[in-house]
């Protein structure tokens, strides 16, 4: 969780994000036991999981900078377009065993995406530019994931998540904050690699989530709510 | 970039005096209600506390010493490219203005017409743009102007009120406000959490390793569309533009090429020799202070 802290070495803390997120894929596909070969399920009380993940960005469309004329029409000095990239994080998750099929978690995730305003059609010739900052973002959210056991496939056993939660993006130099809410909806599937029935550890699995978040607020051009996709990987620790 | 005006005690409001002498097109009673006008347009700005008080009608012209502010038409025959102009007496102890005269050159014609009227001035537009100079503006250099072949310049666009070169006969449009001016008078006279709520950005403007003097600087908000200016007022370049909206900003810095340069600093000096150039930074204003300092590197032409 440290490489997320500002400063120098963001390219290869993105370029450990990737290895990490790659390793982890690599490692689900070649713990797949041949059908028939089905691993427990660890089954605990608690749940504790850490992985890293990527999170969608989101359009925030463009922004002439105009000027008035005599005869009343706009007169562009430049055009400007703004985006939200997508990046890569760190999320850690606690969650509490309500029955066989359900879950309560909550969850921490950390990223730092860039906003990139791009800066073009000067009318004095300036050259195109891509202005970017580097926002700190924290989201915590809580929800409930829904098993389906039923429609376990190699071993891997598909779930059903919903939930809500806050997020806080501080701006670079961490003089403002923007806030915000999101609510989520998703799914996934967790494959256990080791189960017992006794013990402080019950197990440990690997677990993929996918998601579709409806953000509000943060940083945004306007009032509406923007979509954006998630996806991450992580290693779970049944207790 | 402006000082305050003097007030005569808390909470009183500064007077001004018409004068009693009308034009063709315009009499003295239009003259004083379309100042009037022009004035609660600069009092309805939200976050700056500015009153100003009608104080009656004088014979006595524009530009006399007698502590009177007074604005007026007066024939101005040599000045035939000025509309319009202020000046100010200045306390040499104290700094505060004590009095404020704005003449409008009657050499022109002048217009009180709702919608303007085709080959008159707008008396109200160019009244708010002077009484800008009253409060203390200077100009602004959000504008843009092509060069005529008889030497002047015809105004292309402008974003303020305070740009020095008008629009044009017949136009209304410096009758409101645009954000660069509010900016300016709230950041003159701040009113209630103006200073709290919106931020600054400061930085510095260099070609090589040398500061430049009097490059304009605009910070353009791609969430408001907002374009508000600021020029580098010393030999090392620094600038510093307040009022902003909370947010990233687009960092723009150009010369001031499009009016001369005294029209905007009087110091000499001023570096046009440099390319439009933007930071490839987003910089944040944060809300109630300053963040980081933007280095802005140009290129000679």
């Amino acid at each position: 969780m440290t490489l997320l802290v500002t400063g120098r070495g963001h390219a290869e803390t993105r370029s450990g994000l990737c290895a990490a997120l790659l390793a982890s894929t690599m490692l689900v596909a070649g713990t797949i036991p041949a059908a028939g070969q089905a691993v427990s399920e660890p089954t605990g009380r608690f749940e504790v999981s850490a992985g890293v993940g990527l999170l969608g960005g989101a359009a925030f469309g463009g922004q002439p900078a105009n000027e008035r004329t005599a005869s009343g029409a706009t007169y562009r000095l430049f055009d400007s377009s703004t985006e939200l990239a997508s990046s890569a994080g760190f999320e850690a998750r606690v969650g509490v065993v309500v029955t066989r099929r359900i879950t309560l978690e909550a969850r921490a995730a950390l990223g730092q995406p860039e906003l990139r305003t791009s800066v073009s059609g000067d009318v004095e010739g300036a050259p195109a530019i891509t202005s970017v900052e580097r926002l700190d973002q924290y989201i915590f959210d809580g929800g409930m994931t829904f098993r389906v056991d039923e429609w376990r496939v190699f071993g891997l056993v598909p779930f059903a998540s919903a939930g809500a939660g806050y997020l806080r993006q501080l701006h670079e130099g961490q003089t403002l904050v923007d806030e915000g809410h999101l609510f989520y909806a998703g799914g996934g599937v967790t494959r256990g690699l080791f189960a017992r029935g006794n013990g402080l550890v019950r197990g440990v699995g690997l677990r993929a989530d996918i998601r579709m978040n409806v953000v509000s607020g943060g940083v945004s051009f306007d009032d509406d709510s923007r979509v954006q996709g998630a996806f991450s990987g992580s290693v779970f620790v049944a207790f | 970039m402006g000082s305050r005006c003097r007030s005569s005690g808390r909470g009183a409001r500064p007077r001004w005096f018409a004068r009693d002498r009308g034009v063709p097109g315009v009499s003295a009673a239009q003259f004083q209600a379309e100042v009037e006008r022009a004035f609660a347009v600069w009092e309805a700005v939200p976050t700056a506390s500015i009153a100003f008080q009608f104080a009656g009608f004088t014979s006595a012209p524009p530009f006399d010493n007698d502590d009177l502010s007074v604005l007026g038409f007066e024939d101005e025959p040599d000045l035939d490219r000025v509309l319009g102009a202020t000046t100010f007496v200045v306390d040499a102890v104290t700094g505060a203005v004590v009095e404020s005269d704005v003449f409008f050159n009657s050499v022109f014609q002048w217009s009180v017409a709702p919608d303007g009227e085709a080959g008159r001035f707008d008396l109200r537009s160019v009244a708010t743009h002077e009484i800008g100079h009253f409060i203390g503006l200077g100009h602004s250099a959000i504008g843009e102007t092509e060069l005529r072949a008889d030497g002047t310049r015809r105004v292309l666009a402008s974003g303020a009120v305070m740009f020095p070169i008008s629009l044009g006969r017949g136009v209304v449009a410096d009758r409101t406000l645009q954000p660069d001016d509010v900016a300016g008078a709230s950041d003159l006279y701040p009113d209630g959490d103006f200073q709290q709520t919106t931020g600054i950005i400061t930085g510095r403007v260099r070609l090589g390793s040398a500061g430049v003097f009097g490059a304009h600087v605009v910070a353009f908000s791609p969430r408001t569309g907002s374009l508000i200016g600021g020029f580098s007022l010393s030999q090392d370049g620094t600038f510093r533009i307040a009022g902003l909206t909370p947010g990233p900003h687009i960092i723009r810095v150009e010369p001031l090429d499009d009016a001369d340069v005294d029209s905007f600093l009087s110091s000499p000096g001023v570096n046009v020799d440099f390319q439009v150039a933007f930071h490839p930074r987003l910089m944040v204003a944060p809300r109630g202070g300053a963040g980081p300092s933007a280095d802005v590197m140009v290129l000679a032409k």
